[in-house]
């Protein structure tokens, strides 16, 4: 446990920066790639949470608790973005009958 | 077609950014110079001194949030006869 600690204490920044920009990537990536809306949505959590994460990285490297609160901000966006993302969701697949996103591309029916 | 397209571009973007952070050097290691930083206590006097009206408007935000999710995902009236 000690040198758990010991170890954690030891990384540095760039690598959080590096972390971060995999998932982030990975994110985008999602995206662009996946069809179906609801994984779209998986991947914008999945940068949200990425840069949370920076955030939080970046606060307590320079020993600002300014970062963190952003978080909570950030946190609290999302998940109004998700209600009504959800929403919309639940909106398409009555009309639809499906979740593609494919079948969007005129947005009207 | 798309998809390579798709991986081409998230690609580019993480090289872009690796590539950019190879310029930057090692950094310090990520030390918490303050201990009471993370704590509850100290993040909720952030949070409700400087960042007070902040909060109240996210709070607006998650009632318009609800509200239109409400709106969006009930069922049209006309439609339920169907």
């Amino acid at each position: 446990m000690e040198s758990l600690t010991n170890t954690i204490k030891s990384v540095p920044l760039n690598h959080y920066i590096l972390l971060c920009s995999i998932i982030f990537s990975i994110g985008v990536m999602g995206v662009l790639l996946r069809r179906n809306a609801i994984i779209i949505f998986m991947s914008v959590e999945l940068m949200l949470n990425s840069v949370n994460l920076l955030l939080t990285a970046f606060s307590v490297y320079h020993g600002d608790a300014s970062g963190q609160v952003f978080v909570f901000f950030v946190m609290a966006l999302a998940a109004a973005e998700v209600a009504v993302g959800l929403a919309i969701i639940v909106m398409i697949y009555r009309n639809t009958n499906s979740v593609d996103t494919n079948v969007l591309n005129r947005l009207k029916w | 077609m798309v998809k390579i397209a798709a991986v081409l571009g998230g690609g580019c973007l993480l090289v872009v950014l690796v590539g950019c952070l190879k310029q930057v050097g090692v950094a310090d290691p990520v030390l918490l110079k303050d201990p009471g930083l993370g704590l509850v206590q100290n993040l909720g006097k952030v949070l409700f001194n400087e960042f007070l009206l902040p909060f109240e408007i996210s709070s607006l935000l998650l009632l318009s949030a609800m509200v239109g999710a409400v709106l969006l995902a009930t069922k049209d009236p006309k439609q339920k006869s169907v």
